[in-house]
């Protein structure tokens, strides 16, 4: 499903975040947004989401006004893990897939359906936590916490998912863990995928479009190859950069320093 | 194995959860017995069962239909309702320290109740009904105070605050001018059962069946709000709505309790709270945890302080808060 925003405006107080913005999330796509700190990547995504709905201008999912569509109803074709999650202490992870069966759910209907159990299933092997799943969230390494989490927001079987710095405080073996796996969503089960990334080269190396976020606005969308140049380093993070070649044929941006004020 | 996995596999199974359950009912029906059983005439357990059956051939019929039966039914009452207020409010203020207190319902119950006592003497049995419409206004003008753009936990415990120390200046003020007329008050303030029978029991039953049995419904909401507002709304859940109505239902339940004794303490608190340790956080069974492990401390406590110190009656209310204080510094000290 694509998600297009059109005229996008929000303020918070006094302050505006974004300013009519214009961006597009392509069907089957993995979008990567990126930007510096305070540009507003974070307040994007959670209107895109649906949890921040004091805007002005449309956003429109597969050509439905977000504002039109119930908030069940949203959380049945959207999922959105934002930063920093916790849950009570002994959370199974099991327990945890399980509520996002919520949407499926009603105040009197809370039973597990055959459908409830398979969604969760998936959702755990997709992740690879068959093995965890009576472990407490608590007891799991950072990585294994986070799939556990992206398991929850599968289980919701979502047509497009959100992901906010989906690898912050993450090491590097579980970073590339954690990329695999929205890699795989995409590819396999053709998901929508839109994530606010930190690293220039997860950016780089899996995302289909980058769309970056400069002083409330869009500065640059497009392909990885065309958008992420050091030019655009240097013109949105003040950074020096060059752009080199590894042995597979891979690109890599590697950052030599800050330019001058 | 590594120590993380051996604390991970340690998860609270279904098994063990039920048996918790089964053992706190067990110990409501202790605190239950013992409370009819007990007090200046003892009455033989065999003849409690009798009565309860309805077959009226004891010599402490009277005493047990008319004065030890209603109290109990009171008490335990009471246990559910405070300890089930509690349980709601922890989880969705995302507080450990919520209670009854913290949306105003002792401050707002405590000014009326006090008010009718000293101003209007003579009036008793305007105490309750004004109690509870004190509790209630207290409770809804905090969630007012505490609204902007939506309820966020810590604007309305910091609003209850605020309005319950506005408040309880007003319950100083009343206490001094009114000196000479101050200890009916005082024991209200405490909370007690001393002298409830059934037109209270009938005053707090139907909010226990109706609060406990719309928590319950709730349960699956209290567990999602438990992870926070961003996901319960990724999650599809109106999570301001959600939260107003279980307010509600913990402002109800807790309103009709203190009306009824008063402003018992504690229990609000530290039931859930001992309750959670034992069974988990999964509100599907904390809720009835919580509601029987209530009516047992309650029955118990109260059966206590009628009795220790006979012929004097204790305030349930003191025996509870010496009890509960260093049990919860226990649990503080324990948890954090």
């Amino acid at each position: 499903m694509a998600l297009i925003a059109k005229g996008l405006t929000v303020q918070l107080g006094h302050k505006t975040i974004l300013q009519k913005v214009d961006a597009s999330f392509a069907d089957g796509k993995r979008t990567a947004i990126i930007g510096p700190n305070g540009a507003g990547k974070s307040t994007l995504l959670k209107v895109l989401a649906g949890l921040n709905d004091k805007y002005t201008g449309t956003v429109a999912l597969e050509g439905r006004d977000l504002r039109q569509i119930s908030r069940p109803q949203l959380a049945r074709q959207l999922a959105i893990l934002p930063q920093g999650m916790t849950a009570p202490p002994d959370t199974t992870v099991r327990q945890l897939v399980d509520y996002g069966r919520f949407p499926y759910r009603s105040w009197l209907h809370g039973s597990n359906t055959q459908e409830d159990r398979e969604a969760v299933e998936w959702a755990l092997s997709v992740t690879q936590l068959q093995a965890f799943q009576e472990r407490q969230v608590t007891s799991l390494s950072g990585g294994e916490r986070q799939r556990a989490w992206i398991a929850m927001a599968l289980a919701q079987q979502p047509k497009v998912l959100l992901l906010d710095e989906p690898t912050t405080y993450l090491d590097i073996s579980h970073q590339l863990e954690v990329m695999q796996i929205i890699k795989k969503l995409q590819q396999q089960y053709g998901m929508t995928v839109i994530m606010v990334l930190h690293d220039i080269n997860h950016a780089l190396q899996y995302a289909d479009e980058i769309v970056v976020v400069k002083n409330k606005g869009i500065f640059a969308q497009g392909k990885p190859v065309e958008v992420l140049t050091p030019e655009m380093l240097a013109a949105v993070f003040g950074v020096q950069a060059e752009l080199l070649r590894s042995s597979d044929g891979r690109l890599v941006l590697a950052p030599m320093g800050i330019t001058a004020p | 194995m590594t120590k993380a996995a051996v604390q991970g596999d340690n998860s609270i199974g279904k098994l063990r959860r039920i048996s918790i359950l089964v053992i706190f009912a067990a110990l409501a029906c202790l605190g239950i017995l013992l409370s009819i059983m007990k007090g200046s005439v003892e009455v033989p357990a065999a003849e409690i069962i009798q009565a309860l059956l309805g077959r009226m051939t004891g010599s402490h019929d009277q005493i047990i239909q008319n004065i030890r039966l209603p109290r109990t039914i009171v008490a335990a009452l009471v246990g559910i309702n405070l300890s089930l207020s509690g349980a709601i409010l922890q989880a969705i203020m995302k507080n450990p320290l919520a209670d009854p207190h913290i949306i105003g319902i002792s401050s707002g119950a405590g000014l009326t109740g006090i008010m009718v006592m000293l101003l209007l003497p003579g009036y008793e049995y305007l105490v309750t009904p004004a109690a509870f419409a004190g509790a209630m206004g207290a409770a809804v003008c905090i969630y007012i105070l505490a609204w902007k753009n939506g309820i966020r936990p810590i604007r309305m415990i910091l609003a209850g605050v605020a309005v319950s120390a506005f408040l309880g200046a007003g319950i100083s003020a009343l206490m001094i001018f009114y000196s000479d007329r101050v200890h009916g008050a005082l024991m209200w303030m405490v909370g007690g059962l001393s002298a409830r029978s059934w037109p209270q029991v009938e005053m707090i039953w139907p909010y226990t069946l109706a609060g406990f049995l719309l928590a319950v419904l709730g349960s699956r909401h209290i567990n999602v709000l438990q992870l926070g507002d961003e996901i319960a709304k990724g999650l599809g859940m109106r999570v301001e709505l959600v939260r107003l109505l279980l307010t509600a239902v913990a402002a109800l339940l807790a309103a009709s309790a203190v009306s009824v004794v008063g402003l018992l303490g504690f229990v609000g608190l530290i039931v859930p709270h001992a309750a959670r340790l034992l069974i988990g956080s999964d509100y599907r069974y904390l809720l009835p945890a919580s509601a029987l492990l209530g009516a047992a401390v309650v029955t118990l406590s109260d059966t206590f302080a009628r009795t220790a110190f006979a012929p004097t009656e204790l305030p349930v209310g003191i025996l509870m808060a010496v009890l509960g204080a260093p049990f919860f510094l226990f649990l503080l000290r324990r948890e954090m």
